[in-house]
């Protein structure tokens, strides 16, 4: 009896065993062949969208279907990096970050898309410049563009004609403008300026003041345009005209305590549900308003290497990215701007607060994207510093010097 | 006749004692199994990584000491300053945190183990944040200490940012801690306590011993393998500190938070190119402290006869 217990238990962790080693079918790719495996980093109600405008693809009955399968970022990157040195279970496409394109370039990580896309209508014609370039990397292309995200900035429409009347009837509010609307805004207990993500605020007034990300092709960063764009952020929570750390400014300027925000256009649907006040959107502020610099990212389509990806299929994918470039309403009613030119005219595009990024050619000619090497490296020593330069706890030469060194270093590996 | 009815009584003796063997191997055998594919082939991979240059995407190339010296001795890398960085900041967190950690569940055990009103009801609360995630606690508490809206700021009338500043910040992460970890130390304390002589009890009021004499003297020394036990493994515990750190202050001010386990994701899995071979160097120099330190207190709170 005892021994036929022992071959019961036996038999029971065999199967706990064995079903622990399945196949994780939802993610895998190659089990089905009709079937386009897409992997994205976006989740939540955003990726909601992007699903709902495959499903308005698969509706169409395509040779082959697509298939989402949405992940949280750092998971994603990290499960990208697993399948492709396993060589299993990768996607057939990847939606990727643009200056994540000559990064995984570098690793021989990616397929070109050259030869597939020749004589197709996914070419530099249709589709925004800057969006289309980023997808380049040395002389061959390893990424097609899906959509741009973009820095902009909210205002509160009731605070700006009581404090800084005319700032946006141009649609460009400049740094000066901001300026003259601090002091009488502060008396009010008001912020003239919201400063959310360090990174962004950073990039755009650095690019704006002449900065540059590389030199030589190397990462730069320890600069006196850096410094300036720094101590701007630093005079302005001297002065009292923008938020203190720890404070959500998201949530002041939904409570009418902040004239202007510069934030995503991901930010769309927050502010949407903004119901006390009336609301803009316009470009990120301007430091010169002659020359409009709009620091942008364009998502791409990539090609993870994989044996399991047949030329059929690819041709599929291909006309899947053509199908887009007419019919993307659902995914960019996240508030991200479509990069093909056939989505601009598009009726209920054009009535989206964020198109006036791509409305005219000025505004197309300002889209700036970063993918200078090393640039992330300096993106996230920017997060982890700027509010202890601009709190004056670390001296701004001395933060820059440091990220620099940090920055040299990580290259270096 | 008898020699052979006791030669195969032994036998059949022996055929059961074998399948008896199996019983044991067959509980043990799963964690076994976890144990050796969770964490010992993957520690055993780390420390081949430390020696190591890799990206996480193509293969690893051996590069020797190369890491440990960057790390530990080049004064110009930035590696080595988040090394020490790192490691002095987590050291000061385990000075901070695991002397309350242990005090406060065992002060909290012994007012309970006096079984006042309502002390099962207690006794639960104090263990519920236990079973929160570290996400969920860190939400709870960053809107606590939240100096747009937190309750904190509003009722005391708070406007600087307490997570901003030290020695602010090291208090209010010792706190969220202690907060987050009473119940696992506090149950050990209790079963210890119910398991104190009661006549060693006795003995110490006949001899007219008072509360604070019969903690030291009676209760102390009755559970100082449970303290020994929480000791180590709180250690252990807040050597590993990552989530407080991450999500309340997020390593600053001034990097006067940033523990060394921050620092080893950040290179391993944060944004371009991975540096996994030096965080693979670093996280085996964190774990060689964490095995020094247990040793030392092993010794230090050791039966001394």
């Amino acid at each position: 009896m005892k021994k036929w217990n022992l071959l019961v238990v036996l038999a029971l962790m065999a199967v706990l065993v064995l079903s622990a080693c399945g196949k994780d079918s939802e993610s895998a790719s190659g089990g089905n062949n009709k079937e386009i495996l897409l992997w994205s980093g976006t989740t939540g109600p955003d990726g909601d969208l992007i699903k709902k405008n495959i499903d308005e693809y698969n509706a169409t009955n395509p040779e082959f279907k697509v298939k989402i399968v949405a992940m949280e970022g750092s998971v994603y990157s990290n499960k990208l990096a697993t399948v492709t040195r396993s060589g299993k279970g990768v996607p057939d496409i990847a939606l990727i970050a643009s200056e994540s394109v000559s990064t995984y370039q570098a690793q021989d990580m990616l397929e070109p898309w050259d030869k597939y896309i020749d004589g197709t209508e996914v070419k530099a014609e249709n589709y925004i410049e800057e969006a289309w370039n980023v997808g380049e990397a040395d002389g061959e292309r390893y990424g097609l563009p899906a959509t741009m995200g973009s820095w902009v900035m909210y205002y509160n429409k009731d605070l700006v004609n009581k404090y800084a009347p005319g700032a946006v009837d141009d649609g460009i509010v400049t740094y000066e403008e901001i300026d003259n609307a601090g002091e009488a805004a502060k008396a009010d207990g008001i912020y003239a300026y919201g400063f959310s993500w360090p990174m962004q605020n950073f990039n755009n007034l650095y690019l704006q003041m002449g900065g540059q990300f590389s030199g030589n092709g190397k990462p730069t960063i320890d600069n006196d345009t850096a410094a300036a764009t720094i101590q701007k952020f630093k005079d302005y929570r001297d002065q009292g005209y923008m938020n203190k750390n720890g404070e959500d400014v998201n949530k002041l300027f939904n409570n009418g305590k902040v004239i202007f925000l510069p934030e995503g256009t991901w930010m769309l649907s927050q502010m949407s549900k903004i119901t006390d006040f009336e609301w803009g959107e316009t470009f990120t502020p301007q430091w010169d308003a002659t020359n409009i610099i709009q620091g942008s990212g364009a998502d791409q389509f990539a090609m993870f290497k994989s044996k399991e990806r047949s030329e059929e299929k690819i041709k599929g994918i291909v006309d899947f990215i053509t199908w887009l470039q007419g019919n993307q309403l659902e995914w960019i009613k996240s508030g991200a701007n479509p990069t093909a030119l056939g989505m601009l005219d598009n009726d209920e595009y054009v009535d989206m607060p964020q198109s006036f990024l791509l409305k005219t050619e000025e505004a197309r000619s300002a889209v700036k994207i970063i993918t200078d090497p090393g640039s992330s490296y300096i993106f996230t020593e920017i997060d982890n510093s700027a509010w202890d330069m601009i709190q004056g706890k670390t001296d701004i030469k001395d933060g820059l010097k440091k990220i620099q060194q940090t920055v040299n270093d990580k290259m270096k590996q | 006749m008898a020699v052979i009815a006791d030669k195969s009584l032994g036998n059949k003796k022996a055929g059961r004692k074998k399948w008896l063997n199996l019983w044991p191997a067959l509980f043990v055998g799963p964690h076994l199994l976890l144990f050796v594919i969770f964490f010992l082939v993957p520690s055993v991979f780390g420390i081949y990584i430390s020696f190591t240059d890799w990206d996480l995407f193509t293969a690893p190339a051996f590069v020797g000491f190369d890491n440990y010296k960057t790390i530990l001795f080049d004064q110009d890398s930035s590696f080595h300053s988040q090394f020490y960085t790192g490691l002095e900041n987590t050291f000061l967190f385990v000075l901070f945190a695991v002397p309350v950690c242990v005090v406060v569940p065992l002060f909290i055990a012994v007012a309970l183990s006096a079984k006042p009103k309502w002390n099962r009801m207690f006794q639960s609360l104090f263990y519920l944040p236990s079973l929160f995630a570290i996400s969920a606690v860190m939400i709870i508490w960053q809107f606590l200490l939240s100096v747009s809206y937190g309750p904190l700021a509003n009722y005391f009338n708070i406007s600087t940012n307490m997570l901003d500043n030290q020695p602010n910040a090291w208090i209010a992460l010792v706190i969220v801690t202690v907060w987050w970890t009473i119940g696992g130390n506090m149950v050990i304390y209790l079963a210890a306590l119910n398991g104190v002589p009661k006549d060693l009890m006795e003995a110490a009021d006949l001899d007219g011993a008072g509360a604070v004499s019969k903690f030291i003297k009676v209760t102390l020394p009755s559970i100082k393998y449970q303290i020994l036990f929480t000791t180590v493994m709180t250690t252990i515990a807040q050597f590993n500190v990552y989530g407080q750190p991450l999500m309340l202050t997020g390593g600053g001010p001034t990097d006067s938070t940033h523990v060394l386990l921050m620092y080893i994701q950040e290179n391993a899995f944060g944004s371009g190119f991975s540096i996994a071979g030096i965080s693979a160097a670093m996280a085996i120099m964190l774990g060689l402290c964490i095995m020094v330190v247990s040793a030392i207190q092993f010794y230090l709170l050791r039966d001394k006869d």
